[in-house]
């Protein structure tokens, strides 16, 4: 009975001696140099035994993400030798797992910033490849558009990113309705439609084809409209309240049917995709 | 036929007894579950979800079937066990197919019941099932069949310690070829001869792993099934024939 009772006192003496030498470790707080991918993806996806998609999701989840997370946080001279090292590691991670998309969508989310030029570029090179051969994620290429739009003030692409992301499945409505009203507004949808004019015009790629089509029509549509809304005024000396007015008062015979199904309202004279 | 279903059925449940099993079972589930803490990282992207617990399957699944197979003939020998089954009117033969079936049933069960745990966790986390890992469990069923069948192999010639590292060896090695045979390609030469002779020689096993499909959900292309399929039987044939031959040569 006594040894037993000594057994047990000293096996937890033992765990308590484990413990107290983990917590002196832990206070001590020694630092572990931080190492790159020192080898190549391309080996490490030789030797993961087909476990692709777990050493991908290992080295973002535990690696890469707060790296990219405290990258935002470092002051600006730290920010340039970083970067280059979380390009590389991001890319590493597609090399294992091309289709896995989170990281892509991440990058093109947190590197861009109109101050360096390189991140940009590699804000567009990211995006690109994960337009291509990611899952589907509706986030790729909706900000690969807003660089496009914001950084590098390319309105064609930002146009094709931005339909890219509006077809996406489970965008979320709110973000599909902004996309494919991108470049709507009166002062800029002239742009806009000779943006996908060019696009019809020179696709060989049907579907493309087929979704130019679809937004020369969307946009026909709007001036349609807006033409039809300005008769209105200059008949009754105000806007009129809804699409339907316009019927109703005989300025136009019909509504025409939006090809993305789309209805809409009046704004200040303006024709706006109801939400 | 009747034989080797009772040496199968015994070798099953002796398999399933077996207390190291549960513990293998019980840490690959718990690893599977460790998914949802996963999960909670990824903030709801089930890819990692997804991909982690199909690597705890798979690596968990190999583990099972490296402590069952191999030794599973040795220990026989061993144990002297094997005298008195060759005293009855049972060959060599027999011997070796009914162990094989009996350690792939107890494989597959595991696997089986890994994947339930794994489709759980999944359903908890994204509110459906995945489908796709169904046809990538087969997959690795196969996979592990062909495993088995190596296991039987070494374990008839060489004690269990060798079996295991070999098995292991040439576990990497099925899954390195690939790569590497690409890689030769460009160097040429007598390099490339020998790779490309241990791509075709050595159990290939890229083609079992669908684990990507799965993590994806892209469709699995028909004929894989197929060539998947006839390649494992192939290879557990000649795996287990060979077996055969050099345990008819072992003397008892």
């Amino acid at each position: 009975m006594v040894s037993a009772a000594i057994r047990l006192i000293l096996i937890a003496a033992l765990f308590g001696g484990i413990t107290g030498t983990q917590l002196l470790y832990d206070a001590s707080k020694i630092k572990f140099p931080e190492t790159d991918f020192a080898i190549s993806p391309k080996f490490l996806k030789s030797v993961d035994a087909g476990l692709h998609p777990a050493l991908a999701s290992y080295l973002w989840l535990f690696k890469t993400r707060t790296e990219l997370i405290k990258f935002l946080f470092l002051p600006k001279d730290q920010q340039t030798e970083r970067y280059s090292r979380l390009s590389k590691d991001i890319d590493a991670i597609n090399t294992i797992d091309p289709r896995y998309s989170a990281p892509y969508a991440y990058s093109v989310m947190v590197l861009p910033a109109s101050t360096y030029v390189d991140r940009i570029q590699a804000t567009i090179d990211i995006g690109t490849k994960g337009v291509k051969q990611a899952d589907p994620d509706w986030q790729i290429p909706f900000y690969l558009a807003v660089t496009y739009h914001l950084d590098l003030k390319d309105r064609a692409n930002a146009a094709k990113y931005f339909d890219i992301a509006g077809h996406t499945p489970g965008i979320p409505e709110l973000v599909r309705i902004f996309a494919i009203n991108y470049g709507t507004i009166p002062s800029v949808r002239e742009q806009t439609k000779q943006i996908w004019m060019a696009i019809y015009e020179t696709t060989d790629d049907e579907t493309t084809k087929e979704r130019a089509q679809a937004y020369i029509i969307h946009l026909n549509i709007l001036d349609y409209l807006e033409a039809a809304i300005k008769k209105y005024k200059e008949r009754y000396g105000e806007y009129p309240i809804d699409i339907e007015n316009l019927v109703a008062k005989k300025i136009i015979p019909g509504i025409p049917k939006d090809p993305f199904g789309f209805e809409f309202k009046i704004i200040g004279g303006e024709v706006r995709v109801k939400d | 036929m009747r034989v080797i279903f009772v040496i199968a059925k015994n070798t099953f449940r002796e398999a399933v007894r077996d207390k190291i099993l549960y513990a293998i079972v019980g840490f690959a589930v718990l690893f599977i579950l460790s998914s949802l803490f996963i999960a909670q990282l990824a903030r709801g992207d089930i890819v990692p979800v997804k991909s982690f617990g199909l690597a705890g399957i798979y690596i968990f699944g190999l583990i099972a079937a490296i402590f069952l197979g191999s030794s599973i003939i040795y220990k026989e020998i061993e144990r002297r066990t094997l005298y008195f089954i060759l005293s009855k009117p049972v060959s060599r033969s027999q011997i070796i197919i009914g162990k094989f079936f009996g350690l792939l049933a107890a494989v597959a069960l595991i696997t089986i019941t890994m994947t339930i745990v794994y489709e759980c966790v999944v359903f908890y986390q994204s509110g459906s099932f995945d489908y796709v890992s169904i046809i990538a469990m087969i997959f690795q069923i196969m996979e592990e069949a062909i495993f088995i069948a190596l296991l039987i192999f070494l374990s008839s010639i060489v004690a269990p310690l060798i079996s295991t590292t070999c098995a292991i060896v040439i576990f990497f090695v099925g899954h390195i070829t690939t790569s590497a045979l690409a890689e030769a390609e460009l160097v040429g030469g007598i390099s490339y001869k020998f790779i490309a002779f241990v791509y075709y020689v050595f159990p290939n096993l890229d083609k079992f792993d669908l684990r990507s499909f799965a993590v994806h959900n892209i469709p699995v292309p028909r004929s894989l099934g197929i060539i998947a399929f006839g390649y494992a039987l192939l290879y557990s044939c000649a795996l287990l024939y060979c077996a055969h031959l050099l345990f008819k040569r072992r003397e008892l």
